[in-house]
């Protein structure tokens, strides 16, 4: 028989803090596609995260959020993860300033009955600081978003909050967000990570610990992960939980992109190195 | 090699300027953009599009009956095609398929208006004689794959074939096919692979070589390759490159389940193995 996962709220939230009390980093798995999603809870992953930007890593293209309605987009991958994941929480990502869905009750209702386990906002205006401005004029910005963490967290739904700046982390956290993932920027590396961007891990174990402090200063018991920037290798996390208060890391192209690359490639290389004995050759 | 798209002629004269260095052709089933972009950059020289691939995917066993194979593999090819630039994209025909009962001329259309580069006979009836002979009972079972072969050649169209059987074999290398792939059954290893059905190596090469034998008595310029059961990676083929003349190997779990499998629960248990310092844990 395959089980129905079943977690609550609470649920998660003392499956994490036993992590922590074993003092494991809580990693978390961006899976797009099912065979990521069902290794990553093979290896032991604790949370499970369904991203629009997923559909962009296994297209092969740059990380992208607008090629399509990031919300339709999730609750459209979530069936693929769900059937293949059995014991690991799943949080979806849901766009909340996205304006053909104004009531954020409901979206977080959508993706309850869909089957996700938890909520983020996720796109977030915080990779479009210039439209975040405009649209925060309008009352169209980020503070939908801390809404949508609000709303989640009255409804007892668990949720892991995304911020790229500290206002945003203060105010997620305000809000009762359960995780929040000090967001660095791109992932470094790989065939499709930024070019000719510098930054280095003290750069961003100092970013991460800004934005930590900010939120903690509103929930001192908030759990807190890092995300993307020069953060993209197991070894550099090393020096992220020596230098910083973070908890864990939260891994999308670092864990369904770059070692998909590498291993993809380094097969067919190996397969390639090889000879033909002599009576399959053809005459040159 | 040129760019995209390729004539028969052009895909062929790469192929055997490989052989005649002898280095192994490998072909890469690829079922997303990311796969065929590292499976391009690895030095792939051929990359295959299949139905099965969504499955392998998702995290099932490899399955060529949760879709409608044809249009699956043809709405396959843009996602691909947008990161492959400079390599031959080939497609999984299905010829058995009764969306194209008196016609599979427009079968071969529709792979090379969408812009596949050529085609493979897959899914097939080949792997089940029993449900072979009950579908070719009704006139959709081997010999589409021969008619299929045969149209694509008359109309130069580049053309890969599996091959389960002798019966297969024979008739697919007389029937014009340009590359013939024996054919040892599902792939082994990782989490999803063949169970105790998978032949043995030897068993395997044994089966391959037969078949090249076959196949090269019909057509003896047939460029031979091979695929499956124990033959997984590349720890599998040195073993088939000593014991048989096969020219190369086409992966589909090889290159897009077990590596994957591995990229992820490698990488994952990695970052789960650090440890956090006393006073972040916490309450």
């Amino acid at each position: 028989m395959i089980p129905e996962r079943s977690f609550t709220r609470a649920s998660i939230l003392a499956r994490l803090r036993a992590t922590l009390d074993r003092r494991e980093p809580i990693v978390a798995a961006s899976a797009g596609i099912g065979i990521v999603a069902k290794c990553a809870e093979i290896a032991g992953a604790d949370l499970i995260l369904v991203l629009a930007t997923g559909r962009s890593r296994h297209l092969g293209v740059p990380t992208t959020v607008n090629i399509g309605n990031a919300t339709a987009m999730t609750l459209e991958m979530f069936p693929e993860v769900d059937n293949i994941v059995d014991a690991t929480p799943i949080v979806g990502g849901a766009e909340a300033t996205d304006g053909s869905r104004r009531r954020l009750s409901r979206t977080i209702r959508e993706f309850r009955d869909r089957g996700f386990d938890g909520i983020g906002n996720f796109p977030t205006t915080g990779s479009f600081p210039g439209w975040d401005q405009a649209r925060r004029d309008i009352g169209e910005g980020a503070e939908l978003e801390h809404e949508l963490i609000r709303l989640a967290h009255e409804a007892d739904f668990f949720t892991v909050a995304h911020a790229y700046v500290s206002e945003d982390a203060r105010a997620l956290a305000a809000a009762g967000a359960d995780v929040l993932v000090a967001r660095c920027g791109l992932t470094m590396g790989g065939m499709s990570g930024p070019v000719g961007v510098e930054g280095s891990l003290a750069q961003g174990a100092e970013h991460v610990q800004t934005l930590i402090e900010a939120a903690r200063a509103e929930n001192p018991g908030l759990i807190v992960l890092a995300h993307g920037g020069p953060f993209a290798r197991p070894d550099d996390t090393d020096l992220l939980y020596a230098q910083t208060d973070a908890q864990g890391i939260l891994g999308e192209s670092a864990i369904e992109r770059i070692p998909v690359e590498e291993y993809v490639s380094g097969a067919i290389r190996d397969l390639k190195a090889q000879e033909l004995r002599p009576s399959a050759r053809l005459p040159a | 090699m040129p760019s995209r798209p390729f004539t028969r002629e052009q895909i062929l004269a790469h192929l055997r300027e490989q052989i005649a260095l002898g280095r192994p052709i490998v072909g890469a089933g690829s079922s997303s953009g990311l796969i065929a972009k590292s499976a391009a950059a690895g030095g792939a020289d051929i990359i295959i599009v299949y139905n099965t691939g969504r499955t392998r995917l998702m995290g099932l066993a490899t399955s060529h009956l949760l879709n409608h194979a044809n249009p699956t593999t043809l709405a396959m090819y843009d996602e691909i095609a947008n990161v492959v630039t400079d390599r031959p994209i080939i497609g999984g025909a299905e010829a058995q398929d009764p969306y194209y009962l008196h016609d599979l001329g427009r079968l071969i259309d529709d792979f090379r208006r969408t812009g596949f580069d050529g085609l493979i006979n897959f899914p097939t009836t080949g792997p089940d004689p029993v449900r072979g002979a009950e579908r070719a009972s009704v006139g959709l079972g081997l010999a589409r794959d021969f008619e299929m072969v045969e149209i694509a050649r008359a109309r130069d169209y580049f053309t890969i074939c599996y091959g389960y059987t002798e019966e297969q074999t024979v008739g697919l290398a007389a029937a014009g096919c340009d590359v013939i792939v024996p054919h040892a059954g599902w792939t082994k290893g990782g989490l999803a692979g063949a169970g105790k059905s998978a032949l043995s190596i030897e068993a395997a090469c044994e089966h391959v070589q037969h078949l090249i034998e076959l196949a090269r008595r019909e057509n003896p310029d047939v460029i031979c390759l091979s695929h499956g059961g124990p033959l997984a990676g590349a720890e599998d083929t040195p073993y088939l490159y000593e014991h048989t003349d096969a020219q190369g190997f086409l992966g589909a779990s090889s290159i897009e389940r077990i590596p994957v499998e591995a990229a992820i629960l490698d990488t994952v248990r990695a970052f789960k193995s650090k440890q956090l310092r006393e006073e972040v844990v916490g309450a």
